[in-house]
């Protein structure tokens, strides 16, 4: 039967100061019974001293032969203050090992000092330079080198206090940071009655918004137009960019959006009907997306007509003729006529074209302006209307009544 | 190479140039300080004044500013700099040794260092400057 338990061995830990991570890996004395085992981690941390335990935590896996695992730890405090120190210990928690099961030794305790790679400055503060997003928690620290140096810290010019995690180590916890301006929040702390002032600038951005009245339609069958109101910027110069990438899923395509809120699709010739499309907003701390499905020939919006005339106008007649861009081989346009006077839609008409319009006007009244407005949608599917178009006319004379 | 401006101001331009450009620096200062809150001035940065040339009609000269202003331009972006820049062009009449300014990667040094820039050509226009113009005669600008 398997010599359980099985010490964690060679744990090693590495520090990745720029995102606060503690980085484990350890492995397992080979498994000499079983091809694979579920185990059990219990991994605790210590700050500043290894008898100051400041976390606890399980990890569950399943364990193959001679692996090597890795773990992370994130810290809310930046590693650069404070030494810390990690152990852990493995229990089987596998059915094929019955009950009871024991927990391992500990490991050793492994040192993580991120000191080591500091300067000799008198004063440091920590986090350089981050960037988080409004509204999270953020902790920033100071590690003064003398120890009987006199520290203050000030954000944004107003003083803040700490708590004491050492003699020469400060923490100050900011709650719910908010968005002050594009280039970053300032904070810094400085030796008293010294000229040594250690500063630090917090990136906050904006929280990045799902876009919202994310649409799609064609005028041509050729391209399709994405637009949709990406809501609040949440660019920061230099730090963070804001991108979007539109993703079809039947065609297995995507792109990258020139602009921040409309987005151009080339339909292919192979004329697919359904498109599944989701756009995703992305910046330097996440991405939001949003999907719409929909048919294109359910999302055409017509070009707005054009060459609208007027021919033989009588005084109580007159033709109304106007062209429309064609959209694809099949698509029948349905425009709407109106005939305004003194600004009022005293007709109305409804006319299916393919590419020229022509109506006949009647019962209009002689010698009085008029005005003729069309407008087209998609006949088949209605989306959209077009622009409207329109011409002022006015109609003949009466023509003398028979003496 | 740097050739001088395309004209060297009159006595009498430097005055009116001056003044342009209180009033620009003045806008940009002020626009910077309602920016940029609990940023402290520096020790460590120094920045020259102008240089006033000993013959009359004793021409001013900017030529020892220009850099720091060019170091911080592509940072700040900002028309109203641009426009001190212009200012600061014309009061430029010696053939400068291009000097390359170093700004602070830091970010929160970068702007302590852009800070003590603004605050210490603050002090050039005020004092230093307006003792100079005033010891002239009137006529020699």
């Amino acid at each position: 039967v398997e010599p359980l338990p099985l010490t964690p061995e060679s744990l090693n830990v590495s520090i990745d100061s720029a995102h606060q991570y503690l980085n484990l890996q350890w492995s397992v004395h080979s498994l000499a019974y079983y091809q694979e085992l579920k185990m059990l981690f219990q991994i605790q941390i210590s700050r500043m001293k290894t008898s100051n335990v400041i976390w606890v935590g399980n990890y569950s896996t399943v364990v193959k032969r001679d692996p090597v695992l890795h773990w992370s730890w994130k810290s809310e405090l930046p590693l650069e203050c404070a030494t810390h120190f990690v152990r852990m210990r493995s229990r089987v928690d596998d059915a094929k090992i019955p009950e009871p099961r024991f927990w391992s030794n500990w490991s050793s305790w492994k040192e993580a000092d991120a000191q080591k790679s500091l300067g000799r400055d008198p004063l440091f503060l920590f986090p350089k330079d981050k960037l988080v997003e409004e509204g999270s928690n953020v902790t920033i620290c100071y590690m003064s080198r003398n120890q009987q140096d006199n520290i203050s810290c000030y954000l944004e010019g107003q003083q803040i206090h700490g708590e004491q995690l050492d003699s020469n180590v400060s923490a100050f916890k900011l709650n719910k940071v908010s968005f002050i301006r594009k280039t970053g929040t300032n904070i810094f702390c400085k030796v008293d009655q010294k000229d040594v002032i250690k500063g630090i600038v917090l990136f906050v951005s904006k929280v990045l918004e799902e876009p919202k009245d994310f649409s799609c339609e064609t005028q041509d069958f050729k391209t399709l137009t994405c637009t949709w109101d990406p809501g609040t910027d949440t660019s920061l110069p230099k730090r963070s960019s804001q991108s979007y990438t539109l993703f079809e899923s039947f065609s297995g395509k995507k792109i990258l959006c020139e602009h921040k809120n409309s987005c151009n699709w080339q339909v292919d010739s192979d004329s697919q009907e359904m498109y599944n499309f989701t756009l995703v907003a992305e910046n330097a701390l996440g991405n939001r997306s949003v999907s719409v499905l929909f048919s294109l020939t359910h999302r055409v919006h017509p070009k707005t007509p054009y060459n609208l005339f007027l021919k033989n106008v009588s005084g109580t007649k007159a033709t109304v003729t106007w062209k429309v861009h064609p959209i694809g081989n099949y698509s029948t346009l349905l425009c709407q006529l109106d005939l305004l006077g003194e600004g009022n839609v005293i007709q109305q008409h409804n006319v299916s074209i393919k590419e020229n319009g022509e109506y006949l006007l009647s019962e209009l009244e002689p010698d009085t302006e008029y005005m003729a407005r069309v407008r087209c949608a998609d006949a088949n599917h209605f989306w959209k209307w077009s622009g409207s178009i329109s011409q002022k006319f006015i109609t003949a004379e009466a023509a003398p009544s028979e003496a | 190479c740097r050739t001088v401006p395309t004209y060297t101001p009159e006595p009498y331009d430097q005055r009116g140039i001056i003044e342009e450009l209180k009033i620009s620096f003045k806008e940009l200062l002020d626009n910077y300080l309602q920016d940029e809150k609990g940023v402290p001035i520096s020790s460590q940065y120094e920045m020259p004044c102008f240089t006033a040339d000993p013959r009359p009609p004793h021409y001013l000269d900017s030529s020892a500013i220009l850099p720091y202003f060019r170091a911080i331009q592509p940072i700040l972006n900002n028309q109203t700099l641009d426009v001190v820049i212009e200012h600061l062009d014309k009061l430029e009449f010696q053939r400068a040794p291009k000097t390359n300014i170093s700004v602070p990667t830091d970010q929160f040094e970068k702007k302590r260092f852009i800070l003590t820039i603004l605050n210490q050509f603050s002090n050039c226009l005020n004092s230093d400057l307006q003792m100079e113009l005033d010891s002239r005669p009137l006529d020699s600008g």
